[in-house]
């Protein structure tokens, strides 16, 4: 009996011995100044154990592991801390200090110079879908950027100016890898719009200004563009206008997607129906393609193709300034091709390398009475980046690209059978190397540097690139950069003077930027300096001895824009922005420094999006307004001392969802039908009174109108089409 | 002498019947009440914080990292500053990425991140255009893989609540699906947590039922 008693006791103490050996370990989670963290995750490595900070950092809990282990302390925001315990039977008191992390968020951003449609949580002036939904942008990247501060309207081109800048002083790079002929090559004086179509891209860099050390040979800008990385769902939509059609197909898998789009145009139908400036003898017809692929390999690689396809022609009549009655016939044909792909992927846990490939070819054709020409550019380029973080707050960006251009411009003079050729080779070798460094969540340096050399004119070419950031309370930036920028001169003179040096500017920008709450306000002052421009003599303009790099120029101002998306109206988003141009160069063959004829001193853009759900549409307007710009007059004195009226034009687009799956679209530009001057040209001989007779530049109709309807037929019924409209 | 050998008898056999709970489970049963029970950003807070700890050490298990995005889609919910907001559904977004990989549950993580679009696109109207198209396809796939789960129709009921609002239409199809929420969270044993299935809704469902008769 006794004995049984025994065992029972001990078999009872024996169940209530895992009561015994737990210990305590309790004590407070603080950051570096001293401030209690709440909710901290605090814990045993390896175990089940552990609690949370409360409200005055203190965590408190009890733990069966005895011996060596880590205790792990870990926090959104701050960086995980792991303190190495010998747990015995005492109690464990222990304050832990957190040390924060950079916040992705809250981190602070270069803002000068730059201008991001980014994704959805970061602060960004620009939203992805801006580019889309504006007026007046028939779905063209470059229109809506041209309602961006520190772009001049240069309605006749189309294309953009930046700062002062010419058209080519801008370079456009997809997924990294530059574009060559970004954009249409079409007849004199009619607009062109750039080949890409938006809806193919997710992320859009607008720099004007200060650009990373990555790109390089663009002396006023770059247009960053990223094709989209996560793929689509498999859709199919159709575009139709009343000029030709479009067809878009979007095929996706789990790990790949293709998305390919084909249009036609010709502008026949519409110009029979709407009144022209221009006396088309063929109306511009073009059929174009393009193409985006994306592979997800392996677990992390990312592999992408790109491709960019364009024919087109189209036939006019162009008229003597001095003779209405002399004209000649000018037809232009022109074929394109691009193709880029591009493979990234991780290496170890915080590096990441680029791998990208590009090629490109194009043709235009010129024919009229009296003379042929070719012009045919290819060029391609390769190019690696490693980039990765070397700790919490360094992160390295390195690369090195080499990029090849050849241009020959053939002309044959179809009344005395003469030809003449000019032609280029371009090779750039360029290396760079840039560090953004945070020296706290609040204030970032990033600092690079650019190295090319330049096979034409045996130059090497270095180029220091600075900008800082500092946050200034929890919503305004102020930044600021500093860069040299240098590139070769324009096609055209390259052709006749290979071996002319780079032209060089230097950016100086100061900027500060103040998002909250969908309303961004933003205020830029820069100043450009432009040395080493090319220079000719203008009555021996075929002769390479003519050329030299003696020019020079400077452009400075000041940008405002004011944004709110959606607080004070209701499903209402506006912007308006201002910039202010004092710039003048001498360049190319200007006797004297003057103000180049695309620099308008300034310009206004107010664009206004309207949503109304209960109607299933979509208003938006864009007014803009340009100060006159300059002429050059011959038969008065100075140089491009004429001013052209101010240019005004009001435009909108109205979209409507008639069904799920269909929307329908009416556009119009310049609805107060202004009669809008961009410059005048003069005849080459004097007229009876002794004076040139001069024409004046102006749009190829006073009004554009566009009626159309998508269609999009997809695998899951309901879609939010309007994204697209 | 009898009961004495019975009492011994159980005494001994039962530690074999009642400590059969591994560490696991238990610290699971303890996570999933605080789950079931947590009502403020704090007591959420403390949600994550211990489906967390149990996450770093099962990594091949969908389940506890399933239930701290889900409980920091709750914290982004309830919290009003949005920069904590949308750090806490980037942290859920990670969680989630990370059980991709498991198709076994795929109607659950799908149902989840429906529900995540929707709280980011609750922030700023302007966010819709975005994340909208994506939000419909999923919440659409869920149903379409399961519409007896009661998450997935929740979300799709949410969703097509919201958007027929938006566009002054009628909202009374959603509503109906709200109530046929409610009955598949009723049946009996639905709301326990079966192995530790993702349970909630209940408390979604009856908001948005009464929000319905408005």
């Amino acid at each position: 009996m006794k004995k049984l008693k025994t065992i029972v006791l001990i078999l009872f103490l024996f169940q209530h011995a895992t009561l015994l050996g737990q210990t305590l370990i309790e004590g407070y989670v603080v950051d570096k100044t001293g401030e209690p963290l709440a909710g901290a995750n605090v814990f045993i490595e390896e175990t089940y154990s552990g609690s949370s900070s409360n409200v005055e950092g203190f965590f408190s809990f009890e733990t069966e592991e005895t011996g060596e282990h880590n205790l792990i302390a870990s926090f959104i925001g701050y960086e995980e801390v792991s303190i190495p315990l010998n747990i015995g039977k005492d109690k464990v008191i222990i304050r832990i200090e957190m040390k924060e992390t950079v916040n992705e968020i809250d981190m602070v951003t270069i803002t000068a110079g730059s201008f991001e449609a980014g994704s959805i949580n970061k602060k960004t002036v620009l939203k992805e879908l801006d580019i889309v939904t504006t007026a007046g942008a028939t779905g063209d990247i470059a229109g809506v950027l041209n309602t961006l501060p520190g772009t001049q309207t240069v309605g006749e081109e189309g294309k953009l100016y930046v700062r002062g800048g010419e058209d080519y002083e801008t370079k456009t790079f997809i997924d990294g890898m530059r574009v060559v002929k970004p954009y249409h090559t079409t007849v004199p004086y009619t607009p062109t719009r750039n080949r890409f179509s938006p809806l193919m891209f997710k992320g859009t860099h607008f720099s004007t200004g200060g650009y990373s050390a990555e790109y390089g040979q663009g002396l006023s800008s770059a247009l960053i563009l990223s094709t989209k990385e996560k793929a689509d769902q498999t859709r199919t939509d159709f575009t139709l206008l009343p000029f030709g059609g479009e067809v878009a197909q979007c095929l996706a898998a789990e790990k790949t997607s293709l998305a390919g789009k084909v249009g036609y145009f010709n502008m026949m139908p519409y110009y029979a129906i709407v009144p022209q400036n221009i006396d088309w003898i063929k109306s511009p017809e073009s059929v174009d393609a393009n193409m985006v692929l994306r592979r997800k390999t392996g677990k992390t690689g990312i592999f992408k193709g790109y491709g960019n396809f364009l024919w087109s022609t189209s036939q006019l009549y162009r008229y003597d300034i001095g003779d209405p009655a002399n004209k000649q016939a000018f037809r232009l044909v022109n074929l394109y091709g691009y193709a880029n792909s591009s493979y990234k992927n991780i290496i170890g846990k915080k590096w990441s390398y680029f791998v990208g490939t590009s090629y490109s070819s194009s043709r235009d054709n010129y024919y009229s009475d009296t003379f042929e020409a070719s012009e045919n550019t290819s060029g391609g380029q390769v190019k690696l980046t490693f980039s990765g973080d070397i700790n919490n707050h360094i992160a390295l960006n390195t690369g090195m690209d080499f990029f090849y251009r050849d241009q020959i411009l053939t002309y044959i003079n179809t009344v005395d059978e003469e030809q003449n050729a000019l032609n280029f080779n371009e090779r750039i070798l360029a290396t760079f190397i840039e560090t953004d460094i945070y020296l706290s969540s609040d204030l970032l340096a990033r600092v690079g540097l650019r190295s090319e050399y330049c096979q034409l004119n045996r130059s090497h070419n270095i180029a220091p690139r600075l900008s800082l950031a500092h946050k200034m309370g929890k919503n305004g930036t102020v930044s600021l950069a500093y860069g040299h920028f240098q590139q070769a001169t324009n096609d055209d003179l390259l052709r006749i003077a290979n071996d002319m040096e780079n032209e060089r500017s230097t950016h100086c920008i100061l900027n500060y930027q103040h998002i909250n709450k969908g309303k961004t306000f933003r205020i830029e002052a820069y100043h450009k300096q432009y040395r080493k421009l090319v220079k000719y003599d203008p009555s021996n303009m075929y002769n390479t001895d003519a050329y030299n790099n003696s020019g020079e120029g400077y452009a400075q101002g000041i940008d405002i824009f004011w944004r709110d998306s959606y607080s004070t109206i209701k499903n209402a988003d506006y912007w308006i922005s201002y910039s202010f141009l004092d710039s003048k160069r001498d360049y190319r063959d200007f006797p004297e420094m003057a103000i180049p004829v695309f620099a308008s001193k300034h310009n206004i853009s107010i664009v206004y999006k309207q949503f109304f759900p209960k109607l299933r549409s979509f208003l938006s307007g864009t007014y803009t307004f340009t100060s006159g710009r300059p002429y050059h007059d011959p038969n008065s004195n100075g140089f491009n001392t004429g001013r052209t009226k101010c240019y005004n034009d009001l435009s909108a687009t109205i979209a409507y969802m008639a069904t799920d799956n269909i929307g329908v679209f009416f556009m119009c530009s310049n609805m107060l039908g202004i009669n809008n001057v961009f410059g005048y040209e003069y005849g080459t001989t004097v007229n009876e009174e002794g004076l040139y007779n001069r024409r004046a530049i102006i749009p190829p109709a006073r009004r554009f109108f566009i009626i159309g309807a998508t269609i999009t037929l997809s695998k899951n019924g309901v879609m939010n089409q309007l994204r697209s409209l | 002498m009898k009961t004495l050998a019975t009492i011994v008898l159980i005494m001994v056999l039962n530690p074999v019947f009642s400590n059969s709970d591994s560490a696991y489970e238990k610290a699971m049963k303890k996570a999933m009440e605080k789950l079931n029970q947590a009502e403020s950003i704090e007591d959420w807070q403390g949600v994550v914080n211990q489906f967390e700890r149990i996450a770093r050490n099962e990594k091949e298990n969908w389940l506890p990292v399933y239930h701290t995005a889900y409980a920091r889609v709750m914290m982004a919910a309830m919290e009003e500053d949005i920069q904590k907001k949308d750090s806490y559904l980037d942290a859920a977004q990670q969680n989630l990425d990370a059980i991709e990989k498991f198709e076994h549950f795929a109607v659950e993580r799908l149902a989840l991140q429906g529900f995540l679009y929707m709280i980011r696109m609750s922030v700023d109207p302007s966010r819709g255009m975005e994340l909208g198209q994506n939000c419909a396809m999923i919440v659409n796939q869920a149903y379409a893989m399961n519409n007896q789960n009661p998450r997935a129709v929740l979300m799709l009921a949410q969703f097509n609540h919201g958007s027929a609002q938006y566009m002054g239409q009628d909202t009374s199809e959603a509503c109906a699906m709200f109530d046929e929420v409610v009955q598949l969270l009723d049946q009996p044993g639905a709301e326990e947590s079966e192995q530790f299935l993702p349970n909630w809704g209940k408390n979604l469902a009856l908001m948005m039922q009464q929000q319905c008769q408005k």
